[in-house]
């Protein structure tokens, strides 16, 4: 009963209502949205931190380079890294990749592909292919299986089954032992090239990344995802040409090609050599056989991207502070308006037995609705507009910058009907029964 | 006796400004009784009206309640009275636009404490009594003037007061209509409840049992 005369309460003054939505609902979707990419820029620096020791790592930014490069060095730069290791300058160079397979199990989390010329759609997943040295410090987290052994990176033969760890998200669709086929059809139909994929390890969540090859910024397009899948580099079947320029089954080994088309590099300097001068090694290294690639310090771009999440961050709360004050101004003129405007209803209900504090529960309650209200909108529309950026573990996120939310818009409701409220303590019984009406 | 007003004394503002709408006024009335108050503007008619309903508090003197000394109680208690004892009915009906006939009828009953159940069931009834049942499911600026006075009397029943207050009922109606609502002022009375009309109408006043007549803020002819 009260619910409906709440209800037809609120719908005489639908209009003040939709208004008072409206600016909360911009100013929440605002908190969410940019809290929500402040938090993720943070988690995901927090991330890459513990993972790798990102103080004493050079990051190789291959797309610095012009794509039409001679690249066939790339082989002879690597085993030259590797001497500095012998010599005990660097730690470890690791080498990522990515390919992609197609396989039905994993339709649902697969990217869509349209090709044009057959009018099909296929569903691509992406694969990271990394090196021993990839793995060797990466502090990888099980949730079952095993992790990759020396076996698993060795190059000389191919393997019936390559092992594959799968992220946290994909054991919905797969367990250890299950194997994967993949199927690529070259050649018109003439060649099929078929690789199996064996689970041997779930990782447990938020334990793997995904690197973006040629990326603008290497630390940046690390990015931890539950959805990848880790193979070692190893020697694979593959479509080669052959005789007569016809495509023929053959092998090839995955490192080697990844360093043809010189993926993403990261040099790990030993801790009693300067970080500097294997840097102007490296880059001198890369100058040598004609690359221009860019070589960062680790640290360096961390933290460049360190003071990019403060100062988005900063501009952010900025941003989301100033709508909230602007909502706070914009809802108390609009209570107080409405209570200008409700006199004489005010006069009726005391009349019929209200008190001030009647009205007063009256007013909250109606800007608990408003409040409530928009704060599922924001929050239903600020998820699926977030749904379109990759952030990582969106609702752990989303729940963080809603419980903060939360507490600010308790804030807000605070601050905006203590105004409205005094108005209405003050308000003259006698003149609203009488003079009001 | 139902309510019994001792020296009664209204002031306003203070020092130089003090302005006294009310001077001393006794008075008793009983249960069951059909009063009518009447005197020229600025009389003391509204302030009286105002302190017998509990909306204003007196500056002197003492109000009796059913025997209670109600003059100091505070505006919460006021407000309980109002609600349980009192029923109003104003010149200009006072519905509420966004709300139903019986959403209006039983408006009273939503500052009541305890279970709402039942309560459309009492309003459909109020509504019944003044004739307008069929109507219920209407707004009040569907229905006449007449149709919205029988409402707001309604309304005034539902809570199963003691006391009724009009203040000029008949003032926006037209002869007739105001026959008709008088009618039904005087059939409330006859079922044993007090009625208290303000009133500038002789015609209205010569149906009460009683007639008050104020002048300067003092009982000049009871």
């Amino acid at each position: 009963m009260r619910i409906i005369f709440f209800l037809k309460s609120l719908s005489k003054r639908r209009l003040q209502i939709l208004l008072m939505i409206l600016q909360l609902t911009i100013s929440i979707f605002a908190f969410t949205v940019t809290g929500a990419f402040a938090l993720d820029k943070y988690n995901q620096y927090m991330f890459q931190k513990s993972v790798f020791d990102i103080d004493r790592m050079l990051t190789i930014d291959t797309s610095a380079g012009d794509p039409h490069l001679d690249t066939s060095n790339v082989q002879k730069i690597y085993e030259e890294l590797l001497m500095f290791k012998q010599n005990g300058d660097i730690k470890n160079v690791k080498v990522v990749s990515n390919f992609y397979i197609e396989v039905p199990q994993l339709k649902n989390i697969s990217m869509e592909l349209s090709t044009h010329e057959q009018d099909e759609t296929s569903y691509i997943t992406r694969v990271s292919l990394v090196s021993k040295e990839f793995m060797k410090d990466y502090k990888l987290k099980l949730k079952e299986g095993r992790s990759f052994n020396d076996e698993d990176f060795q190059l000389n033969e191919v393997m019936e089954e390559e092992p594959i760890i799968i992220g946290y998200n994909l054991a919905e669709y797969l367990k250890v032992g299950d194997i994967i086929i993949d199927k690529k059809v070259f050649d018109k139909g003439n060649l099929t090239i078929e690789r199996r994929y064996k689970v041997i390890g779930v990782a447990q969540k938020g334990s793997l990344i995904y690197v973006n090859s040629g990326s603008s910024s290497g630390l940046a397009n690390l990015r931890l995802d539950d959805n990848a899948i880790y193979k070692p580099f190893n020697k694979v079947k593959a479509a080669v040409v052959g005789e007569n320029n016809k495509l023929v089954e053959g092998n090839i080994n995955e490192l080697e090609e990844a360093l043809y088309v010189a993926q993403n590099m990261f040099v790990e300097v030993e801790d009693k050599e300067s970080i500097d001068r294997i840097k102007d090694e490296v880059e001198r290294l890369f100058n040598n056989y004609n690359l221009p690639y860019k070589v960062d310090k680790h640290s360096e771009e961390s933290s460049r991207l360190l003071q990019e999440t403060k100062s988005f961050v900063i501009e952010a709360a900025a941003f989301a502070i100033v709508i909230t004050l602007l909502s706070v101004i914009g809802i108390a003129g609009t209570l107080l308006f409405s209570i200008k405007g409700r006199f004489r209803e005010f006069g009726i209900r005391l009349s019929q037995g209200a008190t001030l504090n009647n009205l007063c529960k009256l007013v909250c309650c109606e800007l608990m609705f408003v409040n409530i209200l928009s704060f599922s909108i924001a929050s239903v529309g600020g998820y699926f507009a977030l749904k379109n950026f990759q952030l990582y573990d969106l609702s752990a996120l989303i729940g963080h910058i809603y419980g903060f939310s939360i507490g600010i818009f308790e804030l807000v409701t605070v601050l905006t009907v203590i105004v409205p409220l005094r108005q209405i303590k003050k308000l003259n019984p006698v003149e609203l029964i009488r003079g009001g009406l | 006796m139902l309510i019994s007003l001792r020296n009664i004394k209204k002031t306003y503002g203070k020092g130089d400004l003090e302005t006294c709408a009310i001077r001393g006024i006794n008075l008793d009335i009983d249960e069951g009784e059909m009063v009518a108050i009447m005197g020229p503007s600025g009389s003391g008619k509204s302030t009286l009206l105002n302190i017998i309903g509990c909306i204003d508090k007196a500056s002197g003197g003492s109000y009796l309640f059913r025997d209670k000394d109600i003059s100091d109680y505070d505006s919460k208690s006021l407000a309980r009275i109002r609600n349980e004892e009192i029923g109003f009915v104003f010149q200009s009906f006072n519905l509420l636009e966004e709300y139903n006939l019986v959403e209006n009828t039983i408006l009273p009953l939503l500052y009541r404490k305890g279970s709402k159940r039942g309560s459309k069931l009492k309003g459909e009834e109020m509504l019944s009594k003044v004739e307008l049942l069929e109507h219920k499911k209407k707004r009040p600026s569907q229905l006449s003037g007449g149709q919205q006075q029988r409402v707001a009397i309604a309304r005034a029943l539902v809570g199963q007061p003691s006391l009724i207050l009009a203040d000029e009922p008949t003032g926006a109606l037209d002869q007739n209509t105001g026959k008709e609502i008088m009618k039904l002022l005087v059939e409330i009375n006859n079922s044993g409840k007090t009625v208290i009309i303000v009133t500038h109408d002789e015609k209205v006043a010569a149906q009460c049992k009683r007639i008050i007549y104020l002048e300067d803020g003092q009982v000049k002819e009871n």
